[in-house]
């Protein structure tokens, strides 16, 4: 599996193997955002998140994001932690079209502010996001 | 306990959230005019009730501790103060 593999491609896949296993349908290995030992010890399933479109134009972060995709009641969670990007939604691909648009709105975010317009947990988020999305 | 759309965005704004009227209301938090990194979000349209599921995520988005502190945060029994004082024991200021 490569960086060309648009979310849309595998996510059929991803969520049938997640169905048939209730578990981590992929190695979360090299992706941002994940510690694969506390994902494996939480059972939660992890989609990867290859490319946003932002302003019209499809931008590839420099290593594939990490989804951690859970429900709890009636909303699918879709989170990283590491990016401190949350989102929810009455269905999977509502939360992770959820996840896209706020991960969007905080890259151009990011991209706008100078070091010296962030503290604390924004200045990490920013080093962060500048990093995987340069 | 549930929350009401309508007093987290009124807590939220009183508290000077920067508001970002896009799909969402995206509520920011800065402190002395620098971004916090801490955000929550509603989404537009009539009042409607917040569950814990969802309220425990804000308390992600808003870098809390609990659910009850986001609802302090919201119907002011948590001053801003007292937020910004979690958000350093926290390493979020």
């Amino acid at each position: 599996m490569n960086g060309t593999i648009c979310l849309d491609e595998i996510r059929p896949w991803v969520l049938e193997k997640y169905e048939q296993t209730c578990r981590p349908a992929m190695s979360a290995r090299g992706f941002c955002g994940t510690q694969e030992d506390d994902l494996a010890q939480m059972g939660e399933p992890v989609i990867p998140l290859w490319d946003l479109e932002i302003d019209g134009r499809v931008v590839r972060p420099a290593v594939p994001i990490a989804i951690r995709l859970r429900k709890d009641g009636d909303l699918f969670f879709a989170e990283n932690d590491s990016l401190a990007v949350y989102a929810s939604g009455a269905s999977r691909e509502e939360a992770i079209e959820d996840f896209r648009q706020t991960a969007a709105f905080f890259v151009r975010e990011f991209h706008s502010l100078g070091p010296d317009q962030v503290m604390g947990r924004g200045s990490r988020l920013r080093e962060q996001f500048l990093k995987v999305f340069p | 306990m549930p929350l009401r759309k309508r007093l987290v965005e009124q807590g939220l704004r009183n508290k000077g959230f920067v508001v970002d009227q896009g799909k969402d209301l995206k509520f920011r938090y800065f402190h002395q005019g620098r971004y916090t990194g801490c955000w929550t979000k509603v989404s537009h349209g009539s009042d409607y009730e917040i569950g814990d599921n969802l309220l425990g995520q804000m308390k992600k988005q808003l870098g809390l501790r609990s659910s009850r502190e986001v609802q302090g945060l919201c119907d002011c029994t948590l001053s801003l103060d007292r937020y910004n004082e979690i958000l350093r024991e926290l390493g979020h200021l």
